[in-house]
């Protein structure tokens, strides 16, 4: 053992169940019900909830559990993040909102200059900044080294033109991380770099984009002669791709993804179960556990996946087969469990999404058939966003079969 | 040229439906007729199957199958099938002056009429929640009366305290203050409509008893292979949309279409659909020779297969679009919430599968 590297708290040393005691303690006694219930109903949220648990979160010290303590986290290991993230599903809180504490951040803190890390860090860790992913562009999708938007160098800033797409949460953001193009020379991957854009620059315009699960998640984003001073810049030029697959590698590997999937799964178990109560065992129903079972068992294959996906990653030998085949089973799986929501619930919701007059006590909100509804349409897109199964699978193949 | 699906009914009517309905953008809910529906009433496709003795067309129904098929195309929210198919098979059953002078109306165009008719035990479906009360009074919620279009009546299905069954006709501005009105995932407009002690004078009921319950199932099983036939319609669009799509847009230098694995999800949906049209036109031939008589098992087993291939090809016309796919501006998209909605009406795949079974077992115990 090297007794000069700073050791994290020994494995043994660490009372794990006494450590899980104390997440449900600190959730039940500081995360406000209100909120709760909005996480629990499967309400769309937005940055007013995030924001708010993670300020909670912050003041105990526990809003990075998956950062370094020099940089504001908690230095939890492995099993105690996971804890956090079981607890934190289990008991309905936000999720941690992931463009700035699972994407930007760790980014930051392996590419970023001293002032950048001083500059951005702390307001990730507190929550005080928004952040948004400036990737993909109406021509650049799956193909995102096609990107076209331009950044030309003038003096101390940038000017750049271009159209972003499918920009989650511009909306609500103050900054959006964005690759750009910086030359048109060599490998179109060569000439990317990635630049921190503020949101309130002059020159940007943000548009939502109507989504066939009627909320609002998604944007374009237009960028006409915007300036940005290059110490906005991450890494040097021509490294942006190089910054956004470290950033694709670790999200693909968010250790929230399979706790709040066996939530989901869950609230699917509960509804069936209110089924049977209420209708008797019907042939329909029947075959509702039989899904459920299945994906029962799959999220459970899913969860050893991920942890040791993670534990590789740690030990550095992690291949990207893996972290695509985990992305990939968790969306499908995702998009299975939402899907049997919907057999539950459209005959009732599918000519009800929408309350024209929504009830006064917010009841229509709250109504957790509804939220699933919208869920499974929004979740239609959780084999698109991040890299679609197509492309994932043709990541793990080029693994498999050598080339 | 890209690829173009056959119809099932190729024809005039087929042609006028999908020029009408490709000329009208899918219009913003309000109070009134939209345009494509004011041009729709006044072809007089509300009595396409009313006889012409009581001042319809007297067509087949392949006819109204036809603009149903023409129209799914385009993913107008036209309540079609109900104000053409459903309420006048209803309507036609009842054969009372009052519906036949109701019927010159709605063929005319001047009347139409909102369907929310339940099958009961006699076909997939959800109970009737109209209850009617000894005094004639009625009670109960009417739940997802399609209102995209403006109605002036409502005719539904309600029982009595012994359980019989009864057709009831009302005015819409009867219970227009009780609807509570919802936007549907398919863009439609719907109301529950709480009837909350509304009382019946004799004329409102048109049926009693068998023929009630008997003109309530021909008319649900209208609705059921007509959603069917609109849904053959709008998958027709959404496969050739999706190739156009995939034809056109780019990503790493090439074509989509040239990528193999999403060439054979385009050819697993058109093999779906072939299998369906058949299917669905198989299902016309034969009501059109035997009439809406009952529910046939043969239906609800369709409807159950029919929302299986609507899930898929929703799901895999949203995938291979990308983002775009997501997106409500996007015609394939939208038509994919259209037949995910479709499936939901007139037995919607839980109810079939439940009735299906239970006739089933009763066979197998017998
Ligand atoms: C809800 C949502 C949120 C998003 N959030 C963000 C965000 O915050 N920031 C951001 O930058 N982007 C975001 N995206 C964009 C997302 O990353 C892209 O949609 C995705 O990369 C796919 O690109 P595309 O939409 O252009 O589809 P396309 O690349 O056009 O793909 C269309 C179809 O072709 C298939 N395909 C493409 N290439 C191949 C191939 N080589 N082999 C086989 N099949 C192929 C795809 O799998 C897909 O089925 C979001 C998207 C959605 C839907």
């Amino acid at each position: 053992m090297n007794a000069q590297a700073p050791q994290p708290r020994q494995r043994d040393a660490i009372d794990y169940a006494a450590f899980r005691r104390e997440l449900v303690a600190f959730v039940e006694a500081n995360c406000p019900p209100g909120l709760r219930e909005i996480v629990r109903s499967n309400q769309k949220i937005g940055r007013e909830e995030y924001a708010a648990w993670q300020r909670i979160l912050h003041q105990r010290g526990w809003s990075a559990p998956n950062w370094p303590v020099e940089h504001g986290g908690t230095g939890w290991d492995l099993q105690q993040r996971y804890l956090f993230e079981e607890v934190a599903a289990e008991l309905d809180c936000p999720p941690l909102y992931h463009h700035g504490l699972g994407h930007i951040g760790p980014v930051i803190m392996h590419f970023g200059t001293p002032e950048q890390k001083a500059r951005f860090l702390p307001r990730i860790v507190d929550g005080s900044e928004w952040w948004c992913q400036g990737y993909s562009e109406p021509g650049a999708g799956s193909d995102l080294a096609s990107l076209k938007t331009a950044a030309r160098r003038d003096g101390d800033d940038y000017v750049i033109n271009g159209q972003k797409i499918w920009t989650s949460h511009a909306h609500e953001a103050d900054i959006m991380y964005t690759l750009v193009r910086t030359s048109n020379e060599g490998r179109k991957q060569a000439g990317i770099t990635l630049l921190l854009i503020p949101l309130d620059l002059p020159g940007i315009r943000i548009r939502p984009i109507h989504t066939i699960d009627q909320w609002h998640h998604v944007n374009e984003v237009f960028l006409d002669d915007v300036r940005v001073p290059a110490a906005n810049r991450l890494g040097q030029e021509g490294d942006g791709w190089k910054c956004a697959k470290f950033l694709l590698d670790r999200e693909r590997l968010s250790p929230a993804m399979v706790p709040r999937l066996i939530r989901q799964l869950q609230q699917v178990e509960e509804l069936i179960h209110s089924r049977i109560r209420a209708d008797g065992p019907s042939p329909t129903l029947h075959r509702a556990l039989e899904r459920l079972f299945l994906a029962q068992a799959s999220a459970m294959g899913a969860r050893e996946m991920l942890l040791s996906a993670i534990q590789e990653e740690m030990n550095g030998t992690l291949r990207s087969s893996k972290s695509s085949a985990l992305k990939l089973h968790y969306t499908e799986l995702s998009q299975q469990i939402s899907g049997l929501a919907y057999d539950l619930v459209a005959p009732r919701y599918a000519s009800r999404l929408l309350p024209q007059v929504p009830a006064a006590d917010g009841a229509d909100d709250r109504d957790i058939e509804r939220q699933l509804l919208h869920t499974y349409l929004f979740y239609r897109s959780r084999t698109i966003a991040g890299g679609t199964s197509e492309v994932q699978k043709n990541v793990i193949a080029r693994d498999l079969f050598g080339g | 040229m890209s690829f173009r699906t056959i119809p099932l009914y190729p024809g005039d009517m087929y042609d006028t439906a999908c020029r009408l309905a490709s000329e009208h953008a899918p219009a913003a809910a309000t109070a009134d007729a939209s345009p494509a529906w004011r041009q729709m009433l006044e072809l007089g496709w509300q009595g396409v199957l009313v006889a012409e003795a009581a001042g319809g067309v007297g067509a087949t129904l392949q006819d109204l199958a036809a603009i149903v098929e023409g129209t799914g195309r385009a993913g107008l929210t036209v309540p079609l099938a109900d104000r053409c198919g459903v309420a006048p098979v209803a309507l036609a059953a009842a054969d009372s002056e009052a519906a036949v002078a109701l019927l010159g109306a709605v063929a005319a165009g001047t009347a139409s009429v909102c369907p929310v008719l339940s099958a009961g035990s006699d076909g997939p479906g959800r109970a009737g929640a109209a209850r009617l009360a000894a005094d004639g009074s009625l009670h109960g919620l009417l739940g997802a009366a399609d209102l995209s279009e403006p109605a002036t009546h409502l005719l539904f299905s309600a029982r009595d305290q012994g359980g019989e069954a009864a057709l009831v006709l009302l005015p819409f501005d009867r219970v227009a203050a009780a609807a509570r009105r919802y936007t549907g995932a398919d863009g439609r407009q719907f109301a529950d409509i709480t009837l909350d002690g509304i009382a019946l004078g004799p004329e409102s009921v048109l049926l009693r008893g068998r023929p009630a319950a008997t003109a309530a199932v021909a008319a649900c099983h209208a609705g059921a292979l007509l959603g069917c036939v609109r849904v053959v319609g709008a998958i027709a669009a959404m496969i050739e949309l999706t190739i156009d799509y995939l034809n056109t847009r780019e990503q790493f230098g090439a074509a989509l279409s040239s990528f193999q694995v999403l060439r054979h999800r385009v050819v697993e949906m058109y093999v779906l659909y072939e299998n369906t049209a058949g299917l669905v036109r198989r299902l016309v031939e034969q009501a059109h020779e035997t009439g809406f008589d009952g529910y046939p098992r043969d239906l609800a087993a369709a409807r159950l297969y029919v929302g299986t291939v609507c899930r898929t090809v929703a799901e895999g016309v949203i995938q291979l679009h990308g983002g775009m796919g997501m997106t409500w501006e996007m015609l394939a998209a939208r038509l994919g919430m259209q037949i995910l909605g479709d499936s939901q009406r007139y037995g919607d795949p839980a109810e079939c599968l439940d009735w299906l079974t239970a006739g089933s077992l009763a066979a197998a115990a017998a």
